[in-house]
C-alpha cells in the first residue's frame, strides 16, 4: 500500500506542475527579482536552445515566487543560515555582505576625479567630496565582516586633499535606508541636506513637503528573502513640481519624479528617471544664478530634488554613462567660477568604480 | 539535461515515464531508447552523431568478435578498442599530449579548439568493457542493435555513470519486470539523491565559493575549503548515483551500487572499494588483473598499482594535477599494503582518521587545475604562507554554514540509515514511518524544487569527465 501511495503521489506531483506550467500564462516581469523573465525561446538545433529552454522552464515555473520564499524560509529557519545568496538579514533589513577593500577601484576613482579637476575645474570654485556610506556601515553586528570604511575615507581624503570633505556619516542611521534596497530613503535625508547646506553656505530651512507613498517597492536585495517589501516615499513641493529637468541624452524635458517609472522593474527610477549620463535641472524660482554641478551615482537621484530650491541650475553628471574626456563637448556644461562642485559617491561605487569612465 | 533541473524532473520525466509505463512490454526498450537519445541530443547536439556511430560500431564489432576465432577474434577486439580509445584520446588527451610535445621539443604544433563530448569517458569505458567481455566470453553479444543501443544510451547512466557492464543488465534489457515496490523504491532513491545534490552539495558549493573569495585566507579557511570540497564531491556524485539507481528501479533495472559510505572506513584501500565503485572495479578488472594483478612479485604488483592509479588520474582529466592525484593515491595504497593494513584492522579509529585525512589532502589535487594553485592551497593549509590561523570572515562563513556542514557529514555516514533501520524494528514506529515516508519524499521534492528555482542548479561535478 505504501509503495502505491508513494508512486501515485510522486507521479501526481510531477504531472501537476507540468500541467500547470503548460496551462498557466507566462509572466513578463518578476517584480520581486526586478528582472524580465525568459520567454519561450526560438527553436534552433544547437546547445543554446536547450540552455534557453532550461531557463524558460525555471523562470516560468508555477508559483515561482512562493517557491523562492520557501527556499528563503528553509535557508534561514531550518538550515539556520543567516546569509542567503550573499544577503544577510537582520531585523528585516537586508545587507549585501562585502568585506574586501578594492584598492584598484579606489585608485581608479581618484584618477578620474584628478583628471576632471586638472582639465575642467579651477581653484576659484568650491569643490567638495561626499562619501555616502552604504547601509552595512550602520549594521550593528560585530560578527559580520565589513569593508574598512576608515581606510577608504583616509585614502580618499589624502589623495583628494583639494576637495573639502563633507562628512555625512553622523547624519544617517540604519533607518535612513530602505530595508530591501541598497539606497537611502528620501524622506530621511533632512540631516544630510542640512549638513550639505551648512558646508556650502546655503540657507538652512525647514521645508514642508507633501509625502507621496508607493507600495510595494521591491528593492535590489529583496530576492527570495522572507521580509516585507518597502514603502517608497517621494517628497514634493511647489519648487520641485515646477522645476524643469532636461535629459541631455534623450534631448527632452522630464519631470523630477516620473511616476510612470514606479511600475518599472526598479521603482527607484521615479527619482530623476533613473540612470542617465547628464541632467540639467532648472529652477526658475531661484534668481541667484547659482550653479551646482554634481558628479554622482544613483544615490544623488533622491537627494538632489531636495537641493533644487537652493540653486538656479543643477547639473548632474554620471561618469558611468559619459566619458570624462568628452565633457568639454557637452553644450551647457559650464564649469564657471560661480559653480559649486560636488563629487558624491557611495562606498559601493567607490569600491567598484571600474564603470566610471 | 541535468537530473536536478526543472526540465528533467517536471517535463522529461513525467512524459517519459507515462509513455514507458503504458507501452507494451515489447516496445519498452524502444521508448527507453528514443527517450535516451532525446536526452543526449538535448544536452549534446554537436556530437550526437558521434554517439550514434559509437553504438553502431561497437554493436557490429562485437558481432565480429563473437563470430570469429583466435587471431581474427583478437584482431577485431584490438580494432574495436583502438577506435574507441582513439576517439577518446582525440577529444580528451590530444591537446595535453601536444602541449607536452611543444614543451619538450620546443615545437609549435597548434592545439585543437574542441569541446569534449558529453559522457565520452563513461560510454567509452562501457564500450570497452563490453567488447572485452564478449572477447573473453564473459557475456554474449547483444541480440540486436536495439538492445545494445538501449544499454549504451540509457539516460540514467549515460553521462555520469555508474559504468554498468552489459552482462550486469543483459537479462533485464531483454526481459524485465516492473512493480510498485520497485517503482516506489526508485522514487525514494531518486529523491534522496536529488536532496543530497540540491540541498547539501550545491549549498556547500556556495560555502566553498565564499571561502575562496575571502580576501585574507587563513589556515582554517583552507582546511574548511578542502573538507567541504570532498564532502561536496561525495554528496554531488553519490547523489547523482542515487538518482541514477532510483531511475533504473523505476524503469525495472537493478544497477550495482556506486558508493558505500566511503568515509566510514579504516583504510584507503577500503575507501577505494567504496568510492566510485564502478570505475575502481573497471580498472581492477580490465587493467590491474590484465597486468598480472596480485599473482606477480611484489615490485611488479606495486608497479601495477601505480600504473592503474596514474591511468585513473588521467581518466578524470588530462592534467598534471590529476596525474599527481593518481600517483599520490597509488603510493599511499602501496604503503598501506606493505605496512599499515594489519595495524588499521586492529586500530580502527586511527585507520578512520588516517583515511579521512589522506583523502582530504589528496582531493586538494582534484580541485586545482594548476600546480601553482595546488602549491598555494597546500601552503595555506599547512601555514607556510604567513597567514593567520582564523579571522572574522572565516568565522562568519563557518558559523553561517555550520548546520549544513554537520548535516553533510552525517549524510556521508551510515548513521541515519542505521538509526532508521533500528527504529523500524519496533512495529508501531515502523508503521508510522511507512505512513510518513511518502509525505516525507514529497516534502523533499518540493524543497529541492524551491532551491532549484531560487538558485538555478549547478551541473553535476562529474559531468566534466
Amino acid at each position: 500500500m505504501k509503495d502505491k501511495i508513494n508512486s501515485i503521489l510522486f507521479m501526481f506531483t510531477i504531472f501537476l506542475f507540468m500541467f500547470l506550467g503548460i496551462i498557466l500564462k507566462d509572466k513578463d516581469i518578476s517584480f520581486s527579482e526586478r528582472r524580465h523573465l525568459v520567454s519561450f525561446p526560438k527553436i534552433t538545433i544547437n546547445n543554446d536552445f536547450s540552455k534557453k529552454l532550461d531557463n524558460y522552464f525555471l523562470d516560468q515555473f508555477p508559483f515561482r515566487d512562493s517557491f523562492k520564499k520557501l527556499k528563503g524560509f528553509t535557508s534561514k529557519k531550518i538550515m539556520l543560515m543567516e546569509e542567503n545568496n550573499g544577503i544577510y538579514e537582520q531585523n528585516g533589513y537586508l545587507f549585501q555582505i562585502d568585506s574586501a577593500i578594492n584598492d584598484k577601484s579606489i585608485d581608479n576613482l581618484i584618477n578620474k576625479i584628478n583628471y576632471i579637476n586638472d582639465n575642467y575645474l579651477n581653484e576659484n570654485q568650491n569643490k567638495y567630496f561626499i562619501m555616502i556610506p552604504d547601509k552595512n556601515y550602520y549594521l550593528d553586528n560585530k560578527n559580520i565582516p565589513k569593508i574598512d570604511y576608515e581606510y577608504m575615507k583616509n585614502k580618499l581624503k589624502y589623495s583628494l586633499d583639494y576637495l573639502k570633505w563633507i562628512d555625512i556619516t553622523s547624519s544617517l542611521t540604519l533607518d535612513s535606508y530602505y530595508k530591501t534596497d541598497i539606497h537611502w530613503k528620501q524622506e530621511c535625508l533632512q540631516n544630510v541636506l542640512n549638513k550639505i547646506q551648512s558646508n556650502l553656505n546655503l540657507e538652512i530651512k525647514s521645508e514642508n513637503y507633501i509625502e507621496n507613498e508607493y507600495y510595494p517597492f521591491y528593492g535590489a536585495l529583496y530576492g527570495d528573502n522572507i521580509v516585507k517589501p518597502d514603502t517608497l516615499i517621494y517628497n514634493t513641493n511647489y519648487v520641485i513640481n515646477n522645476a524643469k529637468v532636461y535629459n541631455y541624452e534623450k534631448s527632452e524635458y522630464q519631470k523630477v519624479y516620473n511616476e510612470d517609472n514606479l511600475k518599472n522593474i526598479d521603482s527607484y527610477d521615479i527619482f530623476l528617471s533613473g540612470a542617465t549620463p547628464i541632467l540639467f535641472i532648472e529652477n526658475q524660482n531661484n534668481k541667484d544664478n547659482k550653479n551646482l554641478i554634481i558628479f554622482r551615482d544613483s544615490f544623488a537621484s533622491s537627494l538632489v530634488p531636495l537641493l533644487i530650491e537652493d540653486y538656479s541650475k543643477i547639473t548632474l553628471v554620471d561618469l558611468r554613462y559619459v566619458n570624462s574626456r568628452h565633457l568639454n563637448k557637452i553644450n551647457d556644461l559650464n564649469f564657471d567660477d560661480n559653480s559649486d562642485i560636488i563629487f558624491m559617491y557611495s562606498t559601493l561605487i567607490i569600491n567598484n568604480s571600474f564603470a566610471i569612465k | 539535461m541535468v537530473f536536478s533541473s526543472i526540465t528533467f524532473i517536471y517535463y522529461f520525466l513525467p512524459i517519459m515515464l507515462i509513455l514507458y509505463i503504458f507501452a507494451p512490454k515489447k516496445y519498452k526498450n524502444i521508448v527507453l531508447l528514443i527517450s535516451s537519445l532525446i536526452f543526449y541530443f538535448y544536452g549534446e547536439v554537436r556530437y550526437f552523431l558521434l554517439f550514434i556511430f559509437s553504438i553502431i560500431f561497437n554493436y557490429f564489432i562485437s558481432k565480429l568478435i563473437e563470430k570469429n576465432k583466435d587471431k581474427k577474434r583478437k584482431f577485431y577486439l584490438i580494432i574495436g578498442l583502438t577506435i574507441n580509445f582513439l576517439v577518446l584520446f582525440y577529444f580528451k588527451y590530444y591537446n595535453f599530449f601536444i602541449e607536452n610535445i611543444n614543451l619538450l621539443f620546443k615545437t609549435n604544433i597548434s592545439l585543437l579548439n574542441i569541446l569534449i563530448p558529453l559522457g565520452i569517458s563513461f560510454f567509452t569505458f562501457k564500450n570497452a568493457s563490453y567488447l572485452i567481455d564478449v572477447y573473453k566470453e564473459k557475456t554474449k553479444s547483444a541480440k540486436n542493435i536495439i538492445y545494445y543501443a538501449t544499454y549504451l544510451s540509457m539516460f540514467c547512466t549515460l553521462v555520469q555513470g555508474p559504468i554498468i557492464r552489459y552482462n550486469d543488465v543483459q537479462n533485464e534489457i531483454e526481459k524485465r519486470n516492473m512493480s510498485f515496490k520497485m517503482f516506489s523504491k526508485g522514487i525514494s532513491r531518486f529523491v534522496i539523491g536529488l536532496s543530497k545534490k540540491v540541498l547539501l552539495a550545491d549549498v556547500l558549493g556556495k560555502f566553498i565559493q565564499s571561502l575562496t573569495l575571502i580576501e585574507n585566507q587563513t589556515i582554517i579557511s583552507a582546511w574548511l575549503k578542502a573538507i567541504s570540497d570532498i564532502l561536496r564531491l561525495y554528496l554531488d556524485f553519490s547523489g547523482y548515483s542515487d538518482m541514477s539507481i532510483g531511475l533504473g528501479l523505476m524503469l525495472g533495472f537493478h544497477f550495482l551500487e556506486n558508493f558505500d559510505y566511503p568515509f566510514w572506513t579504516n583504510s584507503l584501500t577500503k575507501f577505494w572499494r567504496k568510492w566510485h565503485i564502478s570505475l575502481t572495479n573497471w580498472f581492477k578488472d580490465y587493467i590491474y588483473i590484465s597486468l598480472g594483478g596480485n599473482k606477480v612479485n611484489n615490485i611488479r604488483k606495486y608497479l601495477n598499482i601505480l600504473i592503474v592509479w596514474l591511468l585513473t588520474g588521467l581518466w578524470h582529466k588530462a592534467s598534471y594535477c590529476f596525474l599527481l592525484w593518481g600517483l599520490y593515491f597509488g603510493i599511499i595504497l602501496i604503503i598501506e599494503k606493505k605496512f599499515l593494513l594489519n595495524f588499521f584492522d586492529k586500530h580502527k579509529i586511527i585507520g578512520l582518521l588516517w583515511t579521512n585525512i589522506v583523502v582530504v589532502i589528496g582531493f586538494v589535487m582534484f580541485y586545482n587545475d594548476s600546480l601553482t594553485g595546488l602549491l598555494l592551497a597546500f601552503k595555506n593549509m599547512f601555514g607556510f604562507n604567513n597567514i593567520s590561523f582564523i579571522n572574522s570572515q572565516t568565522l562568519y562563513y563557518f558559523v553561517n554554514y555550520l548546520f549544513v556542514l554537520i548535516i553533510s557529514i552525517i549524510a556521508s555516514t551510515p548513521l541515519l540509515k542505521n538509526v532508521i533501520n533500528k527504529l523500524k524494528e519496533n512495529k508501531k514506529i515502523n508503521k508510522a514511518i511507512n505512513f510518513l515516508e511518502p509525505i516525507f519524499y514529497i516534502i523533499l521534492l518540493i524543497l529541492c524544487t524551491a532551491f532549484i528555482i531560487s538558485d538555478s542548479t549547478n551541473p553535476f561535478l562529474y559531468f566534466r569527465f
